[in-house]
C-alpha cells in the first residue's frame, strides 16, 4: 500500500505532510504544518508573500507542490533565526517597513537571501532582490532602507 | 490546493517520463520549473491526470558539443547567469536573463526549456530563440527529433511539441567567431510581463561583413525574424529588412498589456534602437 504521506525537513525537523499531489507545499505549510509565517497573497507567484527557503534557495512555496519538495530542506521565517535576519527584522522595525504585514515575510526572506549573498548590495541589487516581492502599504522605500541599515548593522556591529 | 484530481510522478530516467508522456487516455504535463505550470494547475486553467515531475532528470547542463552549445531543458536564468560558456560565446541570453524580473525565486526556479514550450508571445525566451537560430530536441517513446525555432513556435501558446513529448534541450549553433547582442523589452512597469521583446545578433564573417539576425516577439503569435548584411558601415540591407520585419502583421497579437496598434507603433523604432546598439557594441570591440 503506498505511503500517504510524504517527509520533508523543516526548520530543522523532519515532519510528515500529505502525498496528495493536489497539495501546495504553502498549503501543506500553513494547514498541515502550522506555519503561518508564509503568506497566500496571490497563488500565482507574484507577490512573494509565501517566500521560503527550499534547499537553502529563496522559493515561491506557491510554485512548488509539496510532494515535489519530498527529502528536501524547508526553512521558513520561523525557522530562520539567524543574525542576518535579527539585523533585518531589527531594521524592519526601526524604518517602519511594514505597515499590515502581509508581504512582510516574504521580504524578510528576500532580504535575507540577498545579504547572505551580497553583504554591501547597492540599490538596484535591493531592488532587483525584491522584485518579485509586491507591498501595497510601505510604497518600498522604508523597506529598502531596511535592507540597507540590516546591512549595514552587520557591517559595523554597534 | 489544486481542486482536480491529480496524480505526481518523478521518475528517474527519460525512458521512464517518456513512457509515462505516452498515456494517451489522459492529459500529462511535464513540470520543468513549475512556475507557469503550478499555478495554471490552480487556477484549474491545466487539469492534467498526471503531473511528470522532471526534476530527477537532470538536464540542467551547459555544454558546447562540436559545433552546437546544448543547453538543457531545465537550466534556468540563475544558471544562464553563472554561465562562462554562456557569457562569452551567446552573450544575447546573459543579457535577456539578467533583465527577468521577479527575484532569485522566479530566476532560479524559471527555466528556458520550459518558456519555450509555453511559447507565450510576451515571455523573452522566444524571440531570443528565434535570433539565435535555436533548435528545440524533443523526445519520446518514438524517438529524439529536434525541431528549427522557426518551425517549434507555431503559435501564441502553442509549439510543434506534441503531447507525448518532452523538451529535453535547447540546441545553439556556436558562433564561428565574436557575436555583439543587444536585447530590450518594452513593458508598461518594471514588474510586467514584456508587450515586445526585441533581440539583435551580429556575427563577424571576417570579410569585413557583419552577418545580423533580429527577432521580435509580442508582434505577432509567434516570433519574428530576418537577417541582413552590413557591408563596411552601410546598413541599408538590415535598415530594409527591419522595416519589413517590423510591418504590422495579418496575425497581429495582442493582449491586456498593449493592444495591436500600440505593438504595431512601437516596433519599428525599439528594432532599429537594439540593431544601433549592437552596432555600438561591434564599433566598441
Amino acid at each position: 500500500m503506498p505511503d500517504e504521506t510524504i517527509t520533508l525537513s523543516v526548520n530543522g525537523k523532519p515532519r510528515a505532510a500529505s502525498r496528495d499531489p493536489r497539495m501546495l507545499l504553502v498549503d501543506a505549510l500553513r494547514d498541515e504544518l502550522g506555519l503561518k509565517a508564509p503568506h497566500i497573497g496571490c497563488l500565482s507567484g507574484d507577490c512573494g508573500a509565501c517566500s521560503v527557503l527550499i534547499d537553502g534557495e529563496v522559493r515561491k512555496s506557491c510554485l512548488s507542490l509539496s510532494v515535489a519538495c519530498e527529502g528536501r530542506e524547508i526553512v521558513t521565517l520561523e525557522g530562520d533565526k539567524s543574525e542576518i535576519m535579527h539585523a533585518l527584522q531589527q531594521a524592519f522595525i526601526e524604518t517602519n517597513a511594514f505597515q499590515c504585514g502581509f508581504c512582510t515575510s516574504g521580504m524578510l526572506m528576500a532580504g535575507a537571501d540577498l545579504l547572505r549573498r551580497t553583504p554591501d548590495p547597492d540599490i538596484e541589487q535591493i531592488r532587483k532582490a525584491i522584485s518579485g516581492n509586491l507591498c501595497r502599504c510601505t510604497g518600498y522605500a522604508p523597506i529598502i532602507r531596511a535592507i540597507q541599515k540590516a546591512a549595514e548593522m552587520k557591517r559595523n556591529p554597534a | 490546493m489544486i481542486s482536480h484530481k491529480l496524480r505526481y510522478a518523478a521518475p528517474q530516467s527519460i525512458e521512464a517520463a517518456a513512457h509515462l508522456m505516452s498515456d494517451t487516455d489522459q492529459l500529462v504535463v511535464a513540470i520543468g520549473g513549475g512556475t507557469m505550470l503550478v499555478p495554471r494547475m490552480t487556477r484549474g486553467e491545466e487539469r492534467p491526470g498526471l503531473a511528470i515531475d522532471l526534476r530527477n532528470l537532470g538536464l540542467k547542463s551547459i555544454d558546447a558539443i562540436g559545433d552546437e552549445i546544448t543547453i538543457g531543458a531545465r537550466v534556468t536564468y540563475d544558471d544562464i547567469m553563472e554561465s562562462d560558456l554562456i557569457r562569452n560565446e551567446l552573450p544575447l541570453l546573459k543579457v535577456m536573463a539578467d533583465g527577468v524580473t521577479g527575484g532569485r525565486s522566479i530566476t532560479g526556479q524559471g527555466t528556458l526549456g520550459g518558456s519555450a514550450c509555453f511559447a507565450n508571445p510576451a515571455s523573452d525566451v522566444p524571440a531570443c530563440l528565434a535570433a539565435l537560430d535555436a533548435k528545440i530536441r524533443l523526445v519520446s517513446v518514438s524517438g529524439t527529433r529536434e525541431v528549427a525555432s522557426s518551425e517549434f513556435f507555431v503559435g501564441a501558446f502553442s509549439t510543434a511539441r506534441r503531447a507525448d513529448e518532452i523538451a529535453v534541450a535547447i540546441v545553439v549553433p556556436r558562433p564561428r567567431s565574436r557575436t555583439h547582442v543587444s536585447y530590450r523589452k518594452v513593458k508598461p512597469a518594471g514588474s510586467s510581463w514584456p508587450i515586445l521583446t526585441v533581440a539583435c545578433v551580429l556575427v563577424e564573417t571576417g570579410s569585413g561583413f557583419l552577418h545580423a539576425r533580429c527577432s521580435v516577439g509580442g508582434l505577432a503569435p509567434r516570433p519574428v525574424s530576418g537577417s541582413g548584411i552590413v557591408m563596411g558601415g552601410d546598413t541599408s540591407d538590415v535598415d530594409r529588412m527591419l522595416a519589413g520585419l517590423t510591418s504590422p502583421p495579418q496575425d497581429a497579437w495582442e493582449d491586456a498589456l498593449g493592444d495591436r496598434e500600440y505593438r504595431a507603433m512601437a516596433a519599428p523604432p525599439v528594432a532599429r534602437r537594439v540593431f544601433r546598439e549592437a552596432m555600438e557594441a561591434y564599433d566598441a570591440r
